[in-house]
């Protein structure tokens, strides 16, 4: 018996390993290889950022973004060549933009971007994956701080924002029971009415361990970015950015972790002394992993 | 025939499949090796032994410790040189002993230890796996003895243990395990005895899937038996708990399955009689990684 491919030639050392990204359209089914386990990964939501309320009225952080769905299977390459011939048709989520910082007095703030949705193959084929984005958090206001909301539509769902508060904003909901791929992002430090400086809130745990992306501490202060698990890891949220009364702008939202981790909330300002509130932090992009075996 | 490799003289490297056990502290990266494929699976916690009693008195039998977690990865493995260089530390945790058996009477029986939690990798780190150890069964007293939980974070949460009782044979047979991707059944409770003493089976383990029935408790002052291991990958069955005595020792608990099983309760005794059984020790946790070239 013959192998396809041994004919031609040396075939490739299998297996192999494949990153795809936003940019990303098609996935080349290779020559070698009869079967993948594919990973599918939804993109981060991002931050909100904060209000600017004048003293006496409450601001609430920004809410964190949510994280991605995630989807896994093996698939036979030989069905997929059937299905789809030479290549499959590929979208990669891009994360969420945080909301931009809020620089007008007396105004709330704005919201972020939902993540995108990745997808392997063609919804009206037999192979088809699905991984929905994170929900975007929303900008803070005299009364909420809305958290984002997990990405569904994928065997495995996200994990929610925190939600941004009048005082110190709320950590991002945690991954340790589950086989979800990225944590929320913590929501933005807020102002209650008697104005006063409130911490951002840490970006969601993963396992309940000790959190490894803090919020902004003390006024002004940003949230740490999330930690990149740069593969089928589970990725964490950004840390929400802490109030601020003083000049300069309020602390911004971390970015979400790679894939698929949320954004931070950004934290809330004053009218009359800060120049804006913190905006929201961008949530993780979406990634589809490919490892192709002989 | 001709195969992959062979047309150049040189065979394909083969996958290599490692079991890392709790006194390793590192696994050293493959050179040239492109996936690995990783479970990590925590260690069972131990069962608790059963209680001594004066005739009047109810007497729990122990409760069996709980499961481990278990997490499944593929990974990259030029990612993981990225983050970490030639090796990676982990941490594989140690089964919990069973609780010892009490000789003291009128005294409650020992609670077993909890199971090691496992690890791959650094907290701090972004590839980081992680499966909790399952808790020890409860202190065995003139009530119901406490389960132990399994472990709690993970990919996929541990198998429960059950109370050891007070009440009639065969109360605290072992959970079953019927959630997709766990790494054990339920091991049994011990038997006790209620205020007017009687002799009394320990609990069946939990049947694994497909499974009709489990491992069948130890009839009174007789050792359960120890779960069935798997070592791998696939789930192991629950062991039995130990019977309740008046005339001799209790039995003790069976010891629960590699990897990752919760031992299994001991049986309680009489004053002046005999000791109760001791709780089964919990399995360790393990590492499994399968490189690919």
């Amino acid at each position: 018996m013959i192998l396809p491919g041994v004919i031609s030639g040396t075939p490739p050392v299998l297996p192999t390993y494949t990153a795809l990204i936003p940019t990303d359209q098609f996935w080349e089914i290779p020559q070698f290889g009869t079967y993948a386990y594919v990973v599918v990964a939804g993109a981060g939501g991002g931050g909100g950022s904060g209000r600017k309320s004048v003293a006496g009225t409450a601001a609430f952080g920004g809410g964190g973004g949510a994280s991605g769905a995630v989807t896994r299977r093996w698939v036979s390459l030989d069905e997929l060549r059937k299905q789809y011939g030479t290549r499959v048709p590929v979208v990669v989520g891009a994360g969420g933009a945080g909301g931009a910082a809020q620089s007008t007095n007396s105004t709330s703030g704005n919201s972020g971007g939902t993540g995108g949705t990745s997808s392997f193959g063609l919804s009206t084929l037999g192979i088809f994956m699905n991984a929905g984005g994170g929900g975007a958090g929303g900008g803070g206001t005299t009364g909420t701080g809305v958290a984002g909301t997990a990405g569904g539509n994928g065997d495995q769902g996200g994990a929610n924002g925190g939600a941004g508060q009048s005082g110190a904003g709320s950590i991002g909901s945690p991954v340790s029971a589950s086989p979800a791929i990225a944590t929320g992002g913590g929501g933005g430090g807020g102002l209650a009415a008697a104005h006063a400086v409130a911490n951002g809130g840490n970006g969601g745990l993963r396992y309940g361990g000790t959190a490894i992306t803090l919020g902004g501490v003390g006024s002004g202060a940003s949230g740490q970015d999330g930690t990149s698990s740069g593969s089928d890891c589970i990725s964490t949220g950004g840390g929400g950015g802490a109030s601020t009364l003083s000049a300069g702008v309020a602390g911004s939202g971390g970015k979400g972790g790679f894939p698929a981790g949320g954004g931070g909330g950004g934290g809330a300002a004053e009218d009359t002394t800060s120049t804006a509130s913190g905006a929201g932090g961008d949530g993780g992009n979406g990634a589809i992993f490919i490892t192709v075996w002989p | 025939m001709d195969i992959y490799g062979l047309v150049s003289g040189l065979p394909q490297a083969l996958p290599t499949f490692t079991a890392l056990v709790p006194a390793d502290q590192f696994w050293e990266i493959p050179q040239n090796a492109t996936v690995a494929s990783v479970t990590v699976i925590g260690a069972g916690g131990g069962g608790s032994s059963g209680r001594k009693s004066a005739a009047g008195v109810a007497a729990s039998g122990g409760a069996s410790g709980g499961c481990g977690a278990v997490t499944r990865r593929l990974i990259d493995l030029v990612e993981l040189r990225k983050q970490y260089g030639t090796r990676v530390p982990v941490i594989v945790g140690a089964g919990g002993p069973g609780g010892a058996a009490q000789a003291t009477n009128s005294t409650n029986g020992n609670a077993g230890t909890n199971g090691g939690g496992s690890q791959f990798g650094d907290s701090t780190k972004g590839i980081f796996l992680l499966a909790d150890g399952g808790s020890g069964g409860g202190v065995a007293g003139t009530g119901n003895s406490s389960l132990g939980a399994g472990g709690a974070s993970g990919d996929v949460v541990g198998v429960a243990g059950v109370s050891g009782t007070t009440g009639a044979s065969n109360n605290g047979n072992g959970n079953t395990n019927n959630t997709t991707g766990q790494c054990a059944s339920g091991s049994g409770g011990g038997a006790g005895m209620a205020a007017a003493h009687a002799a009394q089976a320990g609990g069946d383990g939990g049947p694994r899937n497909g499974q009709a029935s489990g491992i069948v408790g130890g009839a009174g002052s007789t050792r359960g038996t120890d779960g069935i291991s798997s070592s791998s990958d696939l789930m192991a069955a629950g062991a039995s708990g130990g019977g309740s005595s008046l005339t001799v020792n209790g039995g003790d608990g069976g010891n629960g399955p590699y990897p990752g099983g919760g031992g299994a309760g001991g049986g309680a005794a009489e004053d002046s009689i005999g000791n109760s059984g001791a709780g089964g020790n919990g399995a360790d946790g393990v590492i499994f990684i399968t490189v690919w070239f």
